[in-house]
């Protein structure tokens, strides 16, 4: 499961590398005429107001009462501007404080309930250890019950904060889909890359109902039920359900493997072989004379081709923007997860040697559920940034 | 889902049973025939759903899949700046060969899906012909119209009001 996160935050920032640089080079391969440029930006603009952008707005507005400021401005509008004019797009010391302080102010939320818990496991222990009469096997287990079920209650209120904190991401993962989505399928139409839209659109219809779903509802119980039988498995020394609880867990890990697959090899296939298609067909329209595109007849002129251009760029644009928004979404509840997944593994440790072995046990498998949470949350936000980047690669006329 | 919870929540209760049974029975004889008793129970808790899963035909997952849509008005306002674009190019190009002051106004049908341009309607009323191009007759520079909008946009019919 870690070398998984591992390989997948590794492909994840590889793979930021590369939609950014398209969105880069765009802005500087524009004609320097004084006059065409003001032609590009009046045709922008106009294009711009006729897109619809919903309820985007309401979640950058969370993002800046929570001080999150990896989006930066107050509105989608202005940073795809900011976007188009290729201008600084983040401001990178005001990002890293935010970093350090939601590092800093999250240990320090975690640090009260850990000390709880390390000290009565370990007061537990040493009072388990101090059977002295032949009814020692019996104490030990009442005492070992009552540490258990204060602990469980102590780590249930974190575990249930992250499972809200998780569910809500994922919702708001799928509402900046509704919104994004359709606008880059719009504005490839409007481009002509009607190949490519006959492609993305079913796949990004099948991610933002059914895939989001899926794990909502199927994947997410299935943790819960793993976290159950964790709880049950670890209470006495007899009775023991770790085979079931490896069960639920393989499961999980299968139904999200082979979501995952399927989704990103399909989908990087046939979207890199069909942008091709699209990139070549526009061009040629532009040297032949066909009537192959839906939208108008065929052209061969200077303000058709700043139309498309203009397309074009806010296409990259509204990308950028949307793979910005999602970073600023996902890296608050990722560090928060990271966090109590380490306190965890850290608790068990200190706990092993002096208190109960089954707390431990408990604590440690605890620790590997909650990067089940972690696997949902990258897997559904790498299937949007998939998607995304692949529509910012695809079908550039320019 | 009510199903699922049902069945963990079963599971749970009868451990936690068997544990307190466990902690509170006094050592003696019977201990390994309730211990025993206890893990058959606990078994068939948790193997109780398998015979309504079994005896179920068939299962009903019904997802709907809520469309992508394409922002259509977006589209249509994107047709109509593309024609005023290709409308004002080609008057340029006109410009070029030396006629001013025309206005020239394309028309397009649908064809199903496609938006094809079938008409363009040429003004000649405001027709000024710059100095440097020889004298011509009307037809003549209604031909050159005409095979400069063919060139661009082909199969067009192009009407002249004068």
């Amino acid at each position: 499961m870690k070398r998984k996160i591992c390989f997948l935050l590794l492909i994840f920032t590889l793979f930021f590398s590369l939609p950014f640089s398209c969105v880069i080079n765009n802005s500087s391969t524009i004609v320097a005429c004084a006059d065409i440029q003001d032609d590009f930006n009046e045709t922008i603009d106009s294009q711009l107001e006729n897109l619809d952008f919903g309820d985007i707005d309401k979640i950058i507005d969370d993002f800046n009462q929570k001080g999150n400021n990896i989006f930066g401005e107050s509105s989608f509008l202005d940073k795809i501007y900011k976007i188009i004019l290729g201008e600084n797009l983040t401001d990178y010391p005001s990002i890293w404080d935010m970093l350090k302080s939601l590092f800093f102010d999250n240990i320090l939320s975690l640090l009260p309930i850990i000390a709880t818990i390390i000290a009565i496991s370990i007061l537990g222990g040493m009072v388990g250890n101090l059977k002295t009469n032949k009814n020692g096997k019996s104490m030990e287990s009442i005492i070992h019950f009552v540490i258990y079920g204060l602990t469980v209650i102590l780590i249930s209120t974190i575990i249930f904060k992250m499972i809200d904190i998780t569910t809500s991401t994922i919702h708001s993962v799928k509402a900046q889909t509704e919104v994004v989505f359709p606008i880059l399928l719009t504005l490839l139409t409007a481009m002509g890359g009607t190949t490519s839209v006959g492609i993305y659109q079913p796949v990004m219809s099948f991610f933002s109902s059914t895939i989001i779903e899926i794990f909502t509802s199927f994947v997410l119980p299935l943790f819960l039920i793993s976290i159950a039988l964790n709880f049950i498995s670890n209470l006495s020394n007899s009775i023991k359900l770790d085979k079931l609880s490896s069960f639920v867990n393989s499961l999980f890990k299968w139904v999200i493997g082979i979501m995952f697959t399927i989704f990103t090899a399909f989908i990087s296939i046939q979207g890199i072989s069909v942008a091709a298609v699209d990139g070549l067909s526009i061009r040629t329209a532009k040297f032949t004379i066909k009537n192959t595109i839906p939208i108008v007849g065929s052209y061969i002129s200077d303000g058709f081709s700043l139309i498309i251009a203009s397309s074009n760029l806010i296409k990259n644009a509204v990308g950028g923007a949307g793979l910005l928004l999602l970073l600023a979404t996902i890296i608050s509840p990722i560090i928060k997860l990271v966090l109590f997944v380490l306190a965890l593994k850290l608790m068990a440790g200190i706990i092993q040697p002096l208190g109960d072995n089954k707390i431990a046990n408990f604590i440690s498998s605890l620790s590997k559920n909650m990067t089940m949470l972690l696997v949902m949350l990258v897997c559904v936000s790498f299937m949007y940034f998939i998607l995304t980047g692949l529509v910012i690669c695809s079908v550039n006329v320019i | 889902m009510s199903g699922v919870s049902s069945w963990i929540l079963s599971i749970a209760g009868i451990i936690c049973i068997s544990v307190i049974v466990e902690i509170i029975m006094p050592e003696g004889q019977m201990n390994k025939y309730i211990k025993g008793v206890l893990s058959f129970i606990i078994i068939f808790v948790i193997v109780s759903p398998l015979p309504n899963l079994l005896n179920q035909k068939s299962i009903n997952i019904t997802t709907n899949i809520d469309q992508i849509q394409v922002q259509q008005d977006f589209l249509d306002k994107y047709n109509i700046a593309c024609k005023d674009a290709i409308e004002k190019d080609l008057i340029n190009e006109i410009k070029a060969l030396g006629y001013e002051g025309i206005n020239i106004e394309i028309s397009y049908g649908f064809d199903g899906e496609n938006c094809y341009f079938d008409k363009v309607f040429v003004e000649l009323k405001g027709l000024v012909i710059s100095e440097n191009s020889t004298h011509k007759d009307i037809v003549e520079i209604k031909e050159e119209i005409t095979s400069v909008v063919v060139k661009k946009l082909n199969e067009v019919e192009v009407y002249f009001e004068e």
